[in-house]
């Protein structure tokens, strides 16, 4: 019982990897679905997701809040799918949502540039330049994208539990690597990481209840007590808290809901 | 990994440059909405300010320009160079009244002379703050009490309104006369009052009294010059022998160098010193008020380096001196700004307001903007504060009434100057006489439980509590004491302090105890203490101090020290003692 999340680069085999693993250990395994039903579930363009959780955000985003948005919803209904447990996710973000939940396993795949070119020139059926032009500017938003939203750098390996690079190994080996490492009883579902993560799930249901109102909204939930931050003016602090209330005790699982006013932040 | 979500972590070349530019230190909290809610309250500023600027310079002897220009520039400045998220300067009363108090005996008001001398004045209290600043002064505002503050500003209002009353009665007023002596021309002077213009003075401020009442949050005051301006074109104001504003230019503040001549500098060097003072603490007062409510840390020294920054930069741009205002600030909170960017577009809207509106000034009757100020001036009062002083405090009390009383009848420098030495002076008085309170244990509470002593009391042993530092003001008062122990209860040769209340020991103060000390064993007793505090225990040890008392004569706690005392004391009155008070005693 246990979650292995796989971040890849484009055309490392990471994707393969994840398949093999969850055909070996009858888990689900998921990537896009993810996109497709946070654009379902919150009604929003698909397009604009993808673009959310993938190009770096503009100078202009830091006004308009329109990625906050999109991230907030995709990453309710990731949370919400993983709580089921058994699943592997390949793909953006998963790393970053989970850093805290202990029974993840967080695997990194990496690869040579030169194999994910060619592979990249197979597939497309482009020129080596035009491929690795494409790679390098794809690896670029992705690590620019998660440092700008979580100041996390996909290239970091202390947010990874293990990084596999498959040149000697193949995506059998590394499926037996991660197998191996599985098992071991850190990995194992508790009671506590299960409570943890299941917190984490309400704080970002309740963060995508409240994100088209308060695109800056901060959720920490306790065993069904959330604690909300909120930006704005202290003068307002009694509407706010109050529109707050309304709209995240809709959320299930909310028992209580204590509202914090960030009025500023003032950094050394 | 929430935090961030306000902000991004720094590294030490950003503490660096948000050091020397302070806006870096907020600015990743703006985003849409901070902007969206400083451009609503920045608006409301811009609105507000209009009339208060032309209302200012008049009372600083400057043309309404000039108030105008201050309210553009110094707030854009100070908002970006200081500490407070929601102070907003700019031209006030009382840098107002100070500039005239300090110029109108050496230049004619409104000349070319003035202007030049009020300029080269803000450019030097720009440079006072910005070096008291620099130097990390900002503490010494704490010693500005908040009783000084409500009587220079109660007593600054009277001032202003003052200096209104012969333009809301249409009567002439000489120029720069004493507070006294204007009462006087008044007096005299009354029954020559022109009714329209008191019809004008009152139908303006009865208006904007009415706003202020009722719609607390719209533009009052400017509605209030327009009802005003309304009423002198019905009557025919000109033609009534009521006087009206020239019209301002229509341009935004001009490039204008001080007078860098050693002459003006010497002579506005003192004047100057003392308008920096009063806005530096108008400022940070004011800061530290909105930060109650804000519950933002107000940064002193950071604050005197904006105000410093925005008068310098001010003086080239037409601008005399500014500070804090208490209306602006508070309308731009509770109009919900959220960061200084606020400031920033008030400024803005301000100079397109300017460029206008500006021709349409030449209609607005003087009384109307008097009878204007008299509102501002009455809402300067803090009549709750001034009965909460009176109620609580007599020293507060009596400091707020000197303050007021020489607010009105000395130069205004002064005033705050009086209010502060009497504070020092009522603090002095009451550090150098701590508080001694007699102890003993308490009959119905638990073991180690003291209370004020009653009739029984134990013959041989005085246990007393010092709420105070033992330093070389207070070392009199103390030794009376001491003194009073051996007249009242000639028994007493014990002496045991409670040293919990005792922060610091001097050299003075340590000295003081040792002789105690040998006075007590002189007369068949002795000196302990027991709970010193680590630093009056160093003291103490470092000075040599500790072996006089005798180290076996400090303890942990006072059961410690009533059971060891008790042990040692071998007093007559103890063997025919019928009544014991400490439980040590029956053992």
């Amino acid at each position: 019982m246990s979650i292995v999340t796989i971040s890849r680069g484009s055309y490392s085999r990471g994707r393969e990897v994840a398949e093999k693993l969850a055909a070996e250990l009858c888990y689900e395994c998921l990537s896009r679905e993810i996109i497709l039903e946070a654009s379902e579930q919150f009604n929003i363009p698909e397009i604009k997701l993808v673009r959310a959780i993938h190009d770096a955000p503009s100078v202009l985003d830091r006004f308009t809040y329109g990625r906050e948005k999109y991230i907030a919803f995709f990453r309710a209904a990731l949370l919400k799918r993983l709580q089921k447990d058994n699943v592997i996710y390949h793909g953006l973000a998963g790393h970053a949502f989970l850093q805290q939940i202990p029974h993840v396993l967080k695997v990194r795949i990496i690869a040579n540039l030169d194999d994910r070119i060619r592979e990249e020139m197979k597939r497309e059926n482009i020129s080596a330049d035009q491929a690795r032009h494409i790679l390098v500017k794809d690896d670029a938003e992705r690590r620019r994208w998660s440092l700008a939203l979580y100041g996390l750098d996909t290239w970091d390996q202390r947010f990874y539990d293990i990084t596999l690079h498959l040149e000697t190994m193949d995506v059998d080996d590394a499926v037996s690597v991660i197998l191996h490492v599985l098992a071991r009883p850190c990995f194992q579902t508790t009671l506590q990481s299960r409570e943890l993560l299941d917190d984490l799930c309400l704080s970002a249901q309740v963060e995508a209840a409240l994100v088209r109102d308060f695109p800056k909204a901060t959720a920490d939930a306790g065993k069904g007590v959330v604690y909300v931050s909120i930006r704005g003016s202290l003068v307002d602090e009694k509407t706010i808290s109050a529109k707050v209330n309304r709209m995240a005790e809709k959320v299930a699982g909310v028992k209580k809901i204590h509202v914090n006013i960030v009025a500023h932040s003032i950094e050394d | 990994m929430k935090l961030e979500k306000y902000g991004n972590l720094s590294g030490p070349s950003l503490t660096f440059w948000r050091r020397i530019f302070p806006f870096l230190r907020w600015w990743n909290f703006v985003g849409w909405d901070t902007v969206r809610a400083d451009a609503m309250a920045g608006l409301t500023g811009a609105v507000i300010v209009l009339p208060q600027g032309v209302a200012f310079a008049m009372i600083a002897g400057l043309p309404p320009e000039y108030g105008l220009y201050t309210a553009i520039v110094v707030p854009l400045v100070a908002a970006l160079f200081g500490s407070s998220l929601h102070l907003i300067s700019g031209p006030t009363t009382a840098i107002s009244i100070v500039v005239f108090s300090s110029l109108s005996p050496i230049a004619v008001p409104g000349s070319p002379e003035f202007i030049s001398l009020a300029i080269t004045l803000t450019f030097l209290a720009g440079v006072f703050q910005l070096a008291l600043g620099l130097a990390r002064m900002g503490i010494l505002v704490n010693f500005v009490s908040h009783s000084v503050i409500v009587g220079f500003t109660a007593g600054a209002a009277i001032l202003i309104a003052t200096s209104q009353i012969g333009h809301v009665l249409g009567i002439h007023m000489p120029k720069s006369a004493s507070f006294f002596a204007t009462w006087m021309t008044i007096l005299q002077e009354f029954a020559k009052a022109n009714p329209y213009a008191v019809i004008v003075a009152g139908g303006a401020l009865v208006c904007a009294a009415g706003f202020k009442m009722f719609r607390p949050r719209w533009p009052g005051l400017l509605f209030a010059l327009i009802f005003g301006s309304l009423i002198g074109v019905f009557l025919g104001a000109e033609s009534h022998g009521i006087r009206l504003m020239e019209p301002l230019p229509d341009q935004l503040p001009p490039f204008l160098l001080p007078d860098f001549s050693f002459d003006a500098l010497h002579e506005l060097a003192p004047k100057s010193f003392a308008v920096a003072l009063i806005g530096l603490i108008e400022a940070l007062s004011i800061a530290r008020s909105i930060a109650a409510f804000s519950r933002q840390q107000i940064d002193g020294s950071q604050e005197f380096i904006g105000q410093g920054l925005s008068n310098i930069v001010g003086s080239f741009f037409s601008c005399y001196a500014g500070s804090g205002s208490f209306t602006r600030s508070g309308i731009n909170y509770h109009a919900g700004a959220m960061t200084p960017l606020s400031a920033v577009f008030s400024a803005v809207f301000l100079a397109f307001i300017l460029l206008l509106v500006a021709p349409l000034t030449e209609y607005l009757p003087i009384p109307a903007m008097a009878g204007v100020i008299l509102l501002v001036a009455f809402n300067l009062i803090d009549f709750h504060h001034i009965r909460t002083i009176i109620r609580t405090s007599k020293q507060e009390a009596i400091i707020l009434a000197a303050t007021f009383l020489a607010t009105l009848f000395l130069d205004l420098e002064f005033a705050i100057y009086a209010g502060v030495l009497l504070s020092l002076i009522f603090y002095l008085r009451q550090t150098a006489h701590p508080e001694i309170v007699s102890l003993m244990p308490d009959p119905e509470g638990a073991a180690g439980n003291f209370c004020a002593p009653s009739e029984k009391q134990c013959p041989a042993l005085k246990i007393i509590r010092i709420d105070g530092s033992l330093f070389f003001g207070a070392v009199n008062h103390i030794s009376e004491f001491f003194q009073t122990i051996d007249k009242k209860l000639t028994h007493k040769s014990h002496l045991l302090i409670v040293a919990y209340g005792i922060n610091f020991i001097d050299i003075t103060g340590a000295e003081m105890l040792v002789n105690e000390s040998v006075r007590r064993r002189g007369m068949r007793g002795d000196l302990y203490l027991c709970g010193l505090k680590p630093h009056a225990r160093e003291v103490l040890e470092r000075g040599g101090y500790m072996d006089s008392i005798g180290k076996d004569h400090i303890f942990v706690s006072e059961t410690e020290a009533i059971a060891n005392i008790l042990e040692k004391i071998d007093n007559p009155e103890c063997r025919k003692c019928r009544a014991p008070v400490f439980s040590e005693c029956k053992k």
